[in-house]
């Protein structure tokens, strides 16, 4: 009994002093933050310095060492964060354009990801992550989705009943609701949008 | 009249409609030839042009680097090239297309990183960019694939690991699999790595048995307990897990040097000698112990493969550090296993061990693969993985910190640690080789079974599962033989769904009788089934449990002693025997106490045979009562008269039936009761179904069955299992493939095991049944890939009566046996299980 418990404590400390592994994991995370710190200058439109060559290369070190598991989700969570920044100042429609811009050239420098650990492990491709956080932490969260909606379809009311109103970013966004998916767009716009003339045309049927 | 017309009408409108369509037809068809005619005419001048501009842009675009209008830098070369040209690649067109520093530079730099990565592997990659096509040998294959791989050029990617699978050698398997399982090349890599799989589960007990040592603790048991390694027997398996095991420890010994150069020689001398004292120990461990010739065996084993090892390496140490030779990647694959020796060593022997301590000395980190120059690069060693080479990323580097002289040997019989000189990650994994219920030690003999534990107690394993093993046997032999019993051997269903009986009860003097006579007048001469009823009471009768001696405990018991305590169920927890066996026909019934009933056989045999003339039904009229299991119609029936009344519904033989089989189950139980991982949860009493009993794997080779002529058939030896012989045999086919091609068919046969000189052979005993349900698997391990026929997800199969077997027509393809094939023997692993 004694050798029993004697061996299973040795064992913890074996596994412990693995080296290698401790090493790759200081140089994994030393490239993490370089990639991080990329993704964070092409949020603040400062890509046009970066290096397209470097930064693919530190990406695709990490998947080939294995750690696409700690690339995915710093990855996630950077984006995640990102967005919740976003979601805090108004216009999200321009920022749309930013984000979608970003999400090029994040694909771009985790394309090795994209072909070898997103397949192999069953995760998201990394653009189509890009619209699905957008998705929740834009559109989906609670002040954006309501203000959003109701600016719609106050904009259309307004048009129908003579006002001016700018066409332009009616449009961005109805677009933007659909490159998000045809589902995002029926659920968040359509059905209400579509309640609404019923409501506005009753009316009107009503006072002639 | 009127509707006649009326319908004639448009039947001729009809018609004419059909002609000018044909002539359309033939017109168009005419027109098409002409536009054949032209377009081939196209087409050549077309593939005059293709041709003509691909030797352009080879020649005067790669080769020349006219027109240039981007500088590639890479590993030291200058490559003139073309954004055009190198869009090709969406690394480049990302990298020339995007808002980057690169997309408007006049040069580009590539720092690659990747050591599999050189400057060869890249001028192939950009050439097959520029439409040459890629010159692969032994030694670029894997380097272009990295190199592809990183410019995203898949189809090239595809190209390399073509070659790599189809020139996978015992010679260069080990550098592959280091390849494939150390980076993630994804899909690629992937391919790569499971056509080492293949060719290791094919040739791992033969041809790569000195390669086994040398790969991963996690491949090992992977490999070592996986159905789809071909191994003949279980025994066999076991073996090679026992080599590998002290090959693996003498291995460490003997490597541990190659680390520091300096006191390499010292060091390796310390160590042979520590071996040998070792290796005195052990004989002095075994003097006490009785029988020490098995025991013995392993030593100078260990011995001998370390001294192997030794030279084996000598070499590669003394190259690696001043050359990049290829020799040394016959090393790289020690690079896991020689990490942390010292910690495990330190650990088990624990108390007195001087020298440096692990943390002071990291020889690895005066070089960052983030910060390393091209130079670098360009001189990189055929490997990433090779010790010689330090890569951080390869998590290969040791300190150098052997010095120590162990001091506490004398612990080293309690552990197979302290034996084989293995650490602790490595000793886990053949823990749960040896123990974890995937050495499938019930099917070993016994005689086997004790050696096994020999060998396994004196390296310290605690035999748990081996005694666990020797209890499955026994129950398993147990409850075959009651199943056979109870069985009924006319339908080949277990007594209760059994629906031959109930028909008996109901059917004296009714229509069945008469289908049945018939059947039986036909069929069954008395003579004939007096004899089949002999077997069948011999061999029960001398079964190591024959169903008439219900007192199992005495003997059970008895085992357990071998088990020390450490079989889950005591052995009081034992239910008594369900069933209640009367072998005694009912005209004699109650006559006598069980104990005398193997005397009586003789008279029981000849009463019924009497009757026999009359057929079934006097038959019928005394099995009505069903309380209890007649067994005495049982003897009356003619097992050809069973296939005859079941067969032609439930089972179809392999010499007329359809190319894929699998019935219908008659208990729905599905899946897999039995699972690899959690071994030692087979419930032990005698409920158990059959099902819940490991599988039986056995592995059998055919030589040259390229050469087998259509019907031609090859059989394997047989091989025991439950009471049964098991066998596997293949025939070619030239009329089973619907495109006509020939095919080989595999089968798996079985039939009741024959009682020989079985005084010696405890463990042989009888299945009595003629049919058993079983479900099997057969596996072609090969390169190529695993071919895996049948599924553990099936509820089973009724196995046709002896000769014949059950299987797949069109399992391979003769075209493709090249492939399959190793040194022109076919391999194949067998798994089956009762349900």
């Amino acid at each position: 009994m004694s050798h029993q418990k004697k061996r299973a404590f040795n064992f913890k400390i074996e596994t412990f002093k693995r080296y290698g592994v401790e090493l790759d994991l200081k140089y994994a995370k030393k490239t993490w933050k370089l990639l991080e710190h990329a993704i964070h200058e092409i949020y603040n439109h400062k890509a046009s310095g970066l290096s397209f060559e470097e930064h693919y290369r530190n990406a695709y070190n990490m998947v080939l060492h294995k750690y696409g598991e700690k690339l995915y989700s710093g990855l996630v969570a950077t984006m995640t964060w990102h967005l919740k920044e976003i979601s805090r100042c108004i216009e999200s429609a321009r920022k749309w354009g930013d984000h979608n811009m970003a999400l090029q050239m994040i694909r771009d420098i985790l394309m090795f990801m994209d072909r070898t650990f997103v397949p192999s492990s069953h995760k998201t491709p990394v653009n189509e992550l890009g619209l699905n956080l957008w998705r929740d932490n834009i559109i989906h969260s609670s002040e954006t989705q309501r203000r959003l909606l109701n600016t719609l379809i106050d904009c259309v009311n307004k048009e129908r009943t003579g006002e001016f109103i700018n066409r332009g970013l009616i449009r961005n966004i109805v677009k933007m609701l659909m490159d998000l998916g045809p589902s995002v767009y029926q659920q968040d716009f359509e059905k209400p949008f579509l309640e609404v003339p019923t409501n506005f045309f009753r009316a009107e049927s009503q006072h002639t | 009249m009127a509707l006649s017309s009326s319908s004639s009408s448009p039947c001729s409108s009809s018609s004419s409609s059909a002609q000018q369509n044909q002539q359309q037809l033939q017109q168009q068809n005419q027109h098409q030839q002409s536009d054949n005619d032209r377009s081939s005419g196209e087409l050549r001048a077309l593939d005059c042009n293709l041709t003509s501009l691909c030797d352009h842009i080879q020649v005067e675009g790669f080769n020349s680097g006219a027109f240039s209008d981007v500088v590639v830098q890479a590993m030291g070369s200058t490559y003139r090239l073309h954004r055009l040209i190198l869009s090709r690649s969406s690394y480049f067109r990302n990298m020339l297309h995007g808002p980057w520093k690169e997309a408007s530079a006049p040069v580009v730099n590539l720092h690659i990183d990747d050591d599999n990565v050189n400057t060869e592997a890249i001028a192939v990659s950009l050439a097959y960019l520029y439409g040459h096509h890629p010159k692969l040998n032994d030694n670029n294959a894997f380097r272009v694939l990295a190199a592809a791989s990183f410019l995203d050029l898949q189809d090239l990617c595809a190209i390399c690991t073509d070659f790599i699978i189809s020139e996978l050698w015992t010679s260069n398997f080990l550098a592959y699999q280091v390849f494939a399982e150390s980076q993630d090349y994804g899909i690629h890599g992937e391919r790569v790595r499971s056509a080492c799989w293949g060719y290791l589960c094919q040739c791992g007990t033969m041809e790569l048995r000195e390669v086994l040592p040398k790969l991963s603790s996690q491949t090992l048991h992977a490999l070592l307990t996986s159905d789809e390694l071909w191994v003949p027997s279980e025994e066999k398996r076991f073996e090679l897990a026992l080599y590998t095991l002290l090959a693996k420890g003498a291995f460490f010994k003997v490597d541990h040097p190659e680390q520091d150069n300096l006191e390499g020689h010292k060091a390796a001398h310390n160590i042979l000698v520590e071996l040998a004292d070792c290796v005195v120990d052990y004989h002095t461990g075994i003097s006490v112990s009785k029988p020490p010739h098995a025991q013995h065996e392993a030593c100078s084993q260990t011995v001998s493969d370390s001294r192997y090892f030794h030279k084996m390496e000598q070499p590669a140490s003394l190259n690696s550090p001043f050359t990049n030779s290829d020799t040394v990647r016959t090393s790289h694959a020690y690079v896991e296993m020689r990490n942390g020796i010292e910690a495990s060593r330190m650990a088990e022997n624990g108390d007195a061990m001087e020298g440096p301590s692990e943390e002071s000395s990291c020889y690895h980190l005066n070089s960052s693969w983030l910060s390393r120059d091209q130079s670098r690069h360009c001189s990189s060693a055929p490997s990433s993985c090779n010790g010689a080479m330090p890569n951080d990323w390869g998590s290969c580097s040791v300190p150098p910190s052997w010095g120590g002289r162990i001091v506490g040997r004398r612990q080293v019989k309690n552990y197979a640690k302290g034996n084989s000189g293995i650490r602790g990650e490595e000793y886990d994994a053949f823990i749960n080789i040896f123990e974890g219920g995937s050495l499938l030690y019930c099917n070993m003999s016994f005689e086997a079974l004790l050696s096994v534990r020999k060998h396994l107690e004196e390296l310290g394993f605690p035999c748990k599962a081996v005694n666990d093993g020797l209890w499955l046997q026994m129950l398993l032999s147990h409850r075959v033989q009651e199943i056979g019993a109870e069985t009924c051997k006319n339908c080949c269903l277990t007594s209760s769904p059994c629906a031959c009986r109930q028909s008996y009860g109901f059917s004296h003097g009714g229509t069945p009788t008469g289908y049945y006579r018939q059947e039986h007048d036909r069929n069954g001469a008395p003579g004939n089934v007096g004899n089949v009823y002999l077997a069948d009471a011999q061999g029960e009768g001398n079964g190591l449990f024959g169903p008439v001696r219900v007192h199992v405990r005495g003997p059970i018991d008895g085992l357990a002693g071998l088990g020390r305590g450490t079989t889950f169920v005591p052995a009081a927890a034992w239910p008594p025997t369900r069933f209640v066996f009367s072998r005694v026909p009912f005209g004699l019934g109650n006559r006598n106490c069980q104990q005398s009933l193997a005397h009586d056989e003789s008279e029981a045999r000849v009463d019924p045979n009497g009757d026999l003339g009359d057929g079934l039904t006097a038959l019928v009229g005394l099995s009505q009562g069903n309380s209890v299991i007649p067994i005495h119609t049982e003897q009356t029936f003619d097992p050809d008269l069973q296939n005859r009344i079941t067969g032609a519904s439930v089972s179809v033989p392999s010499s007329s039936g359809i190319p894929v089989q699998m019935l219908e189950p008659q208990e729905h139980a599905l899946g897999l009761e039995w699972d690899n991982s959690e071994g030692s949860s087979i419930s032990l009493d005698m409920k158990t179904p059959l099902r819940q009993f490991p599988p039986f794997r056995f592995g059998v080779e055919f030589e040259d069955v390229h050469r087998l002529t259509d019907g031609q058939v090859k059989h394997s030896p047989e091989v025991f299992y439950a009471g049964s012989l098991w066998k596997v045999s293949v025939q070619a086919f030239n009329d089973e493939d619907p495109q006509g091609r020939r095919t080989l068919g595999l089968f798996l046969h079985r039939r009741k095991a024959e009682m020989t000189d079985s005084v010696r052979k405890v463990h042989i005993y009888v299945d009595s049944r003629e049919k058993v349900t079983a479900r099997y698997q057969l596996i072609c391990p090969s390169k190529r890939e695993v071919m895996v026929f049948g599924s553990f997800k099936q509820p089973g199969t009724l196995l046709p009566k002896a000769p014949k077997g059950w299987g797949w027509r069109t399992a391979l393809l003769f075209d493709e046996l090249a492939d399959l094939l190793q040194g022109g023997a076919l391999r194949v692993a067998a798994v089956v299980q009762l349900v």
